[in-house]
């Protein structure tokens, strides 16, 4: 019985990883890693859709790995370079590099110039996205919004261009980022929120909207759509504004972005058959 | 009524040379007449079909020796379930991954005979970069003449099984069933170089 429940892509990529991010960022709270709620949240659909199984690294592999690590460094990069332009020059880089391993694989089988230009393409989406969702690392409530929108923009972007794996893994992302915002909305006081939040998110939710660029038909011209969300959760708003007034105004900004590439694809595809 | 006898035996005799050549030799897969066939249970309700439609290969063959060996290429971009959509789906990360996976490998390791008949074949399939080995029954066989381009064939019928989580497509398990049947079917051209 509880098996069956827990096949349902519903439960798998919307309320399990809703919970558990809720569960999570309320716990560790306490202990300022509420950021964490967000990988919690990914790693239960993980466990639930997928595995943890590292042996053979293909694309959506390295990309789980990848985010358990981000989220395991996160932290350290506060601890350990002193300079705020220093760590920010290190995930430039690390963006960077990590983006060229995950996808070396799918690369190597273009043509030189189609693998210059895609190389160049998709770490200047990652960087850029890495940076407008650091730039938002110390404001909870504007990065809980972004997640939201990005991650299920991203999930139902993937989901409908072939990849069911990656939409629930991209919704999941959302759904834990969705936690973390009602939590807020609901406590009306602010969770920390930092790298551990922004940092995993913002990777996640751009590899797994590369990876349904080169390994399922999501068109790439979707993708720069994709900024508009954490750009947006930067608008300024009143300041008498109550905390829970710019959390549904920001949240609803930043999920009609997300709707945007969503409304499109949906469109100009179908939907997915299996 | 003599000279008929033997007209009649002759002509049976020729029309029937199945195995009655020395069947041995390498043999060329004839990509017209080789598919891989697989089934799935969807969801429960009923079985999916879906074959590949590029395959490429040799083996080799030696039936007084009791010998042989295969090697079979199969172009996962190739899936046809009927359904473009559905084939779009199977060819992404969820199932065949066939973007970074693009090829799926079989390579013999053992070939038992019944008699002068391969009964079954075992060998080492790679889907999804993982190998695992798989056993195939051979349920038809037969070496001859094609009678249409008079060229040397060998052709075989055989059936195997496969767990999909074995190869690390877990997606939607177990609502798409774990249990792949395997139905493959395969024609060889007796390479040129054996005829010299």
């Amino acid at each position: 019985m509880i098996s069956e429940i827990l096949d349902n892509p519903v439960m798998q990529s919307g309320i399990v990883p809703f919970c558990v991010a809720a569960i999570t960022a309320k716990l560790l709270g306490y202990f300022r890693l509420s950021g964490l709620a967000v990988i919690a949240g990914f790693s239960a659909t993980v466990f639930l859709i997928s595995d943890f199984d590292f042996g053979n690294l293909s694309v959506v592999k390295k990309i789980i790995l990848l985010g358990l690590v981000a989220a395991a460094l996160a932290p350290m990069l506060d601890l350990l370079l002193g300079k705020e332009q220093l760590r920010r020059y290190v995930i430039m880089t690390g963006c960077a590099g990590v983006t060229l391993w995950v996808f070396d694989a799918v690369l190597q089988y273009r043509d030189i110039n189609e693998m210059v230009l895609y190389s160049f393409g998709m770490i200047g989406f990652i960087v850029l996205l890495s940076l407008l969702m650091d730039n938002l690392s110390l404001k909870p409530i504007r990065a809980g919004a972004a997640g939201m929108g990005l991650g299920l923009g991203v999930g139902f972007s993937a989901g409908l261009s072939s990849s069911a794996l990656l939409g629930q893994l991209g919704l999941s992302v959302g759904m834990a980022a969705c936690a973390y915002v009602l939590i807020h909305l609901l406590g009306r006081q602010l969770l920390p929120c930092g790298r551990t939040f922004t940092l995993p998110l913002s990777l996640l939710s751009g590899l797994i909207a590369l990876a349904a660029v080169m390994l399922a038909k999501l068109h790439w011209f979707y993708l720069p759509i994709l900024f508009i969300i954490p750009a947006i959760a930067h608008a300024p708003l009143p300041p008498q504004w109550s905390l829970r007034t710019q959390i549904v105004v920001l949240s609803l900004l930043t999920l009609i972005s997300g709707a945007i590439p969503v409304l499109l694809i949906l469109h100009d595809t179908g939907g997915l058959q299996v | 009524m003599i000279r008929l006898t033997v007209c009649i035996l002759v002509a049976l005799l020729s029309s029937g040379s199945t195995q009655a050549f020395a069947a041995s030799g390498s043999y060329t897969l004839d990509p017209a007449h080789t598919y891989l066939h697989f089934s799935v249970s969807h969801l429960g309700f009923s079985t999916l079909y879906g074959r590949f439609d590029k395959t490429s290969g040799k083996f080799s063959l030696d039936l007084k020796a009791k010998t042989a060996a295969a090697e079979v290429k199969i172009d996962a971009t190739s899936i046809s379930t009927g359904m473009q959509k559905r084939d779009e789906h199977l060819l992404s990360p969820d199932f065949f991954n066939a973007v970074e996976y693009p090829v799926i490998t079989f390579k013999s390791t053992t070939v038992k005979f019944n008699g002068e008949v391969p009964a079954s074949i075992e060998g080492d399939l790679t889907l999804l970069g993982v190998t695992r080995p798989v056993s195939l029954n051979v349920t038809a066989f037969k070496c001859g003449v094609n009678p249409i381009n008079q060229k040397k064939l060998c052709g075989l019928d055989a059936t195997g099984k496969i767990k999909r989580s074995d190869f690390g497509m877990k997606y939607a398990l177990p609502n798409i069933g774990d249990d792949i049947k395997l139905i493959i079917s395969a024609e060889g051209y007796q390479a040129q170089e054996d005829f010299e």
